[in-house]
């Protein structure tokens, strides 16, 4: 099959730009973007949310992790419109009316972070682990989160940063904490 | 009394409050009004002539506002810059382009997207040339000369050499036993998970403010002052909250200078942030080290000599940011924990068609090839001789009471207890009883190795009558002032990407004035505020800054003791400095606490004093501070898959006296990381054609916390003898001593097999093909 | 890289040379969508939206016939550029005939430098060969159904 010209750039249906409405840590937010606008773009230019990190160009590092609808995802692999619609939580959303979360309150007590670029990723993937687990063993916590690259803490602290959420979350006065 | 947050108590770290909430000031999340974004055309040919660079679709794509070429910079005198070893290196390219991912032009434009769109139009037309990647290649007689800027028509850089040529070959003939090995250290890339960027700005008077992925923000600011010819006044390097450095963020990348350029042609500030791709394929690059190493010893195991010789790829520069006098860093500290009395290196930097850089990956300047060296051909030795690599190096170590040590290639060694660190790895691990186990395992056809890791670090950099970087001599700073009620604040010349400064210098700050570390603010990285200093790599800012800030706190504390004397009505010869305040000796309850003297220096200072209570210090280290351990790695390999697996990694370090044990841990757990990484996972080559193999995180693997062991950590205390606090540093220790460790304990696994050696990293691919090939699996 | 092969096609040899060296002709057996514009006999140049898995883009590419022996041999250079990336092609063809059969033995040396032959390095061969093969195919198919 031959095309004689070139398809042209812009999406003659939707155009190059669209209303975003995505509810973000609780709150509704909306922005006029392009198309073609990354999800972790939306969050930290338009937004202003700049907790969440870029790291790499491939996907790799999971320094962008936040989660959508619950579900722990590579917001540098999804685009803004992708979000519409649904809910999106991300490191600025964990502190409530003051109050750390576990999982922050882990990172500080286990020295779980050191640059703390890889912290809000490796942190809301955590949250979306005990979630789904809430008694991880150590290779299971591991293996979820071997998708968020550290170059600081080699990982071990980490580990202890997320048992100590879990047991904090799993125990009498933590329970139940989302 | 002791103060809270003191010197070895291991107090949660400040930093950590902001980083957790996402509110971290990272250099992308800077954002100015009317800011500009700028991106950078890069050549996909290693190495070719320019014949033309067409912007007119780049200048018509919606949001561009300008693009920069080599010929628009070569009107200001600023396509070339200077290196930090005094090469020089293109900002962009008027003729030539001398490595893949080489910048070639900028786009500015509103939007990151825009100047994203403006690069892909720019159009250039590259006539490729012969590329060279290979500097064996390199040096031949006939090879592309690829700098014809240099006075000498050759690839050779520079040739550097130390120690006793002639004594050492003698000793080496003379030796019973001599061992040689080839080893290459191939070429990594740090990848701190935070890329390098700038965000350029000039005020309406004319001064520049940089906010930069800097760990060095006044020698950058200097840099910047020389290279551009501003007035060095008008400008300002915020170094803010950074992501990693580990040496990957020392160099002047021209990104940096093209943010600055676009700025200043736009009048808008421009922020320029890499992408990860970007970063591997173009920015400082470490190891590339081809190194022939040959070690003597007697029949009955003494060591007599060593040789080293290495070629050293730098790219098409030198753009290494070691100390000026020392091309090869410190790579001389090779002679490691043994006290040869002969030994010789020399080194030749070569040019080829890749990124400059060399030392950019927690190293110390070349330390972590030196360590990998003696540590492996040590172990090569032992094997050849027939004995138990740890009784081997027991039996060579230099002895406790020799220090301080002149090594046969000039350094002095502080202090050292290798026997000690090393005992305690193999009764931790129960050294003995693995070695029953593999016995026993080899019998049965099981791969299982042990491998030791005993290194001597050198950090520190350094003594002013030897270290300097662009003339810049290397000491660092602290400046101190307290305040009316008895909180403090303290400015150094270093430069914290994650180790903990704000929480570690807040606690030798305790120690020394009684003052609370919560009570201590720390800060770094703002040249218009921070004593001069060298900024934070080589692991240098305990050793340098923080005797800075013992030096600066007890010439507070001089002050303070005349105040608390004219507080206390007593000459101040009758005060002591006892449990953090100053008593009237004999009379305890007759004392003054810093905050009222604090308190006095304001409001009751006796006449005639000036009035405040601040001190700085400039400290000249009197020399380098040499951390060392001992490391034990315990490996089992699956002989289907030739897979390693790290069953045990027991790492026992030194680093004289601990300001805080969970931050030293933590550095250790992440150095041992960053030598897992090169010994099994991580390389960069070049195909033929000068493209980059691994110049994403496809391709290029980090560690993951799969792949990473539970890292086993334990220590001994042999403090610096000429550190104010004893202290020595220890940030990189684990990176230098651990890969040696690790390929000890593979090699340990296969040497009935007969193998000596094998080239890291370790694959599974290449232990599969030497089992396949011995057939022994 | 080095590609080559052969195929046999039920068409004369003066049918299949002039199919490949008639710039309309031989791009309509390329799949991947592209433009082309003739400049003279031996010059063509257009566009290629091509690409290795995900590292997909338009490329701009100009061509020129090396070596023309009708109705036997030919040889012909192509470069592009585009996406970071740049690559250059130099293809030979040998035609003969014999009873109906025309026996087409070609060859293509491909070099790729940029984006593509790095982060599309371990993809690059495979998906090159692919193309490589497709476009043949669909030349032979196109000669022996016209």
């Amino acid at each position: 099959m031959v095309l004689a010209e070139m398809p042209s750039a812009g999406d003659e249906e939707t155009g190059p730009f669209v209303n975003v409405h995505v509810t973000v840590n609780g709150a509704p937010r909306s922005a006029t973007v392009e198309t073609r606008t990354l999800l972790v773009h939306f969050l930290r230019e338009n937004l202003s949310l700049t907790g969440t990190h870029i790291g790499c160009d491939t996907t790799n590092c999971g320094a962008c992790t936040i989660l959508l609808d619950g579900k722990a995802v590579k917001s540098c692999t999804i685009l803004a419109v992708q979000a519409d619609g649904r809910e999106v939580r991300t490191v600025e959303g964990l502190e409530t009316d003051g109050k750390l979360h576990p999982i922050q309150e882990g990172f500080i007590e286990e020295h779980g972070l050191q640059c703390g670029f890889c912290t809000p990723g490796m942190m809301m993937c955590s949250v979306a682990l005990l979630q789904k687990n809430p008694h991880p063993t150590e290779e299971q916590i591991r293996r979820a989160i071997s998708g968020n690259l550290c170059r600081c803490t080699g990982y071990v602290n980490i580990v202890k940063a997320i048992q100590h959420a879990a047991n904090q979350m799993a125990g009498p006065s933590g329970g139940g904490r989302p | 009394m002791t103060v809270h947050g003191g010197v070895g108590q291991s107090i949660k770290r400040k930093e950590d409050a902001r980083f957790v909430r996402g509110k971290g000031n990272y250099v992308d999340d800077v954002k100015l009004p009317g800011m500009l974004y700028l991106d950078i055309v890069r050549s996909p040919y290693a190495h070719a002539r320019i014949r033309y660079i067409n912007i007119e679709k780049a200048l018509k794509v919606p949001g561009v506002l300008a693009v920069i070429r080599g010929k628009d910079l070569e009107a200001a005198n600023l396509a070339w810059m200077p290196t930090l070893m005094s090469d020089k290196q293109m900002v962009l390219p008027v003729e030539r382009v001398m490595y893949q991912s080489q910048e070639v032009a900028a786009v500015v434009a509103d939007s990151r997207y825009a100047a994203a769109d403006g690069v892909a139009a720019v159009e250039v037309d590259y006539e490729p040339l012969p590329v060279v990647v290979d500097p064996m290649k390199a040096l031949e007689p006939g090879a592309p000369i690829l700098r014809p800027d240099r006075k000498e028509q050759t690839n050779r850089i520079w040739h550097w050499e130390v120690g006793d040529r002639e004594g050492t070959d003698k000793a080496l003939k003379e030796s019973d036993v001599v061992v040689k090995e080839n080893l290459y250290i191939p070429r990594i890339h740090v990848s701190s998970i935070e890329t390098c960027g700038c965000v350029a700005s000039f005020d309406a008077m004319g001064k520049l403010t940089v906010w930069m992925t800097t760990q060095a923000p006044h020698a950058i600011r200097t840099v910047f002052a020389l290279v551009a010819g501003l007035p060095e006044q008008k400008i300002r390097i915020i170094s803010p909250d950074i992501g990693g450095g580990f040496g990957g963020k020392v160099p002047v990348y021209p990104g940096y200078v093209l943010a600055v350029v676009a700025a200043l042609k736009t009048g808008h500030p421009v922020k320029w942030i890499e992408d990860r791709s970007e970063n591997i394929q173009a920015d400082s690059f470490a190891r590339d080290y081809h190194i022939s190493a040959e070690i003597g010893a007697t029949r009955d195991g003494k060591l007599t000599a060593l040789r080293v010789k290495t070629i050293a790829d730098h790219g098409y520069t030198d753009a290494a940011a070691n100390p000026s006098k020392f091309p090869a860093g410190l790579f001389h500290i090779v002679t490691g924990s043994y006290p040869f009395e002969k030994a010789h290196v020399e080194v030749d930097g070569v040019y080829t068609n890749k990124p400059p850089g060399g030392i950019a990956y927690r190293c110390s300047f070349r330390v972590t090839e030196a360590a990998f060296t003696i540590e492996r051909i040590v172990d090569s030795l032992a094997r050849k001789l027939g004995m138990d690599p740890a009784e081997f190096r027991m039996k060579n170590f230099i002895p406790p009471e020799a220090f301080p040590f002149k090594s046969a290639l000039g350094w002095e060694y502080d202090s050292g207890n290798y026997q000690g660190a090393l005992r305690k790895a193999m009764d931790i691990v129960d050294y003995d009883a693995l070695r029953k186990e593999q016995a026993e395992k080899r019998k049965r056809g099981e791969l299982m190795g042990i491998g030791i890791s005993s290194f001597t670090e050198i950090v520190g950099a350094g003594p002013s009558h030897t270290f300097d970087i662009l003339g810049l001599k290397m000491f660092d700073s602290c400046e101190i002032r307290i305040h009316p009620t008895g909180k403090a604040i303290a400015r150094f010349g270093t430069k914290s990407q994650g180790q903990g400064h704000e929480t570690t210098y807040a606690q030798i700050l305790a120690e020394e004035l009684g003052i609370s570390s919560e009570d201590i603010a720390i800060e770094e990285g703002d040249t218009d505020t921070a004593p001069y200093g060298l900024g934070t790599y080589a692991s240098r800012s305990t050793p340098t800054a923080g005797a800075a800030a013992s030096i600066a706190a007890r010439k507070i504390r001089d002050k303070a003791q005349k105040i608390a004397a004219h507080l206390l009505e007593v000459s101040p010869d009758d005060l002591e400095w006892k449990d953090h305040k100053f008593q009237v000796k004999g009379v305890p309850d007759k004392a003054k606490t810093m905050a009222e003297i604090a308190f006095a220096a304001y409001t009751n200072h006796p006449p005639g004093m000036e009035a405040g209570l601040e001190a700085v210090d400039y400290y000249d280290p009197p020399n380098l501070t040499y951390p060392f351990g001992s490391y034990i790695c315990v490996v089992d390999i699956d002989k289907e898959t030739g897979e390693v697996k790290i069953r045990r990694f027991v790492a026992v370090d030194d680093c004289g006296t601990i300001i805080n044990p969970m931050i030293v841990e933590g550095q250790i757990h992440g150095g041992l990381t960053m030598g897992l990484a090169p010994a099994l996972l991580e390389e960069i080559h070049y195909d033929e054609n000068g493209n980059i193999l691994g110049g994403s995180f496809m391709d290029y693997l980090l560690p993951t916390a799969v792949e990473t062991p539970k890292w086993e950590t334990a220590k001994t205390t042999t403090p610096s003898p000429h550190h104010p606090i004893g202290a020595k540093g220890v940030g990189e220790s684990a990176t230098v001593g651990a890969p040696a460790a690790i390929v000890n304990a593979v090699v340990d696994a296969l040497a009935h097999l007969g193998v000596t050696h094998i080239d890291i990293p370790i694959t599974p691919w290449k232990v599969w093909k030497i089992l396949h090939e011995k057939r022994a699996a | 890289m080095h590609f080559e092969g052969t195929f046999t096609v039920r068409a004369s040899s003066t049918r299949v040379w002039s199919f490949f060296l008639s710039p309309q002709e031989f791009s309509s057996a390329i799949d991947d969508p592209h433009t082309i514009e003739v400049i003279d006999a031996d010059h063509f140049r257009g566009t290629i939206k091509a690409g290795v898995a995900f590292i997909r883009g338009t490329f701009t590419w100009s061509a020129t016939v090396k070596e023309r022996v009708p109705p036997e041999r030919a040889q012909m250079a192509v470069h592009g550029s585009g996406m970071g990336s740049a690559f250059d092609i130099v293809a030979t063809l040998s035609v003969s005939e014999s009873a109906g059969l025309t026996t087409v033995k070609w060859a293509a040396d491909v070099q790729m430098s940029g984006t593509i032959a790095t982060t599309g390095a371990r993809l690059l061969q495979g998906t090159t060969e692919k193309k490589t093969n497709a476009f043949f195919e669909n030349a032979r198919k196109m000669l022996e159904g016209a």
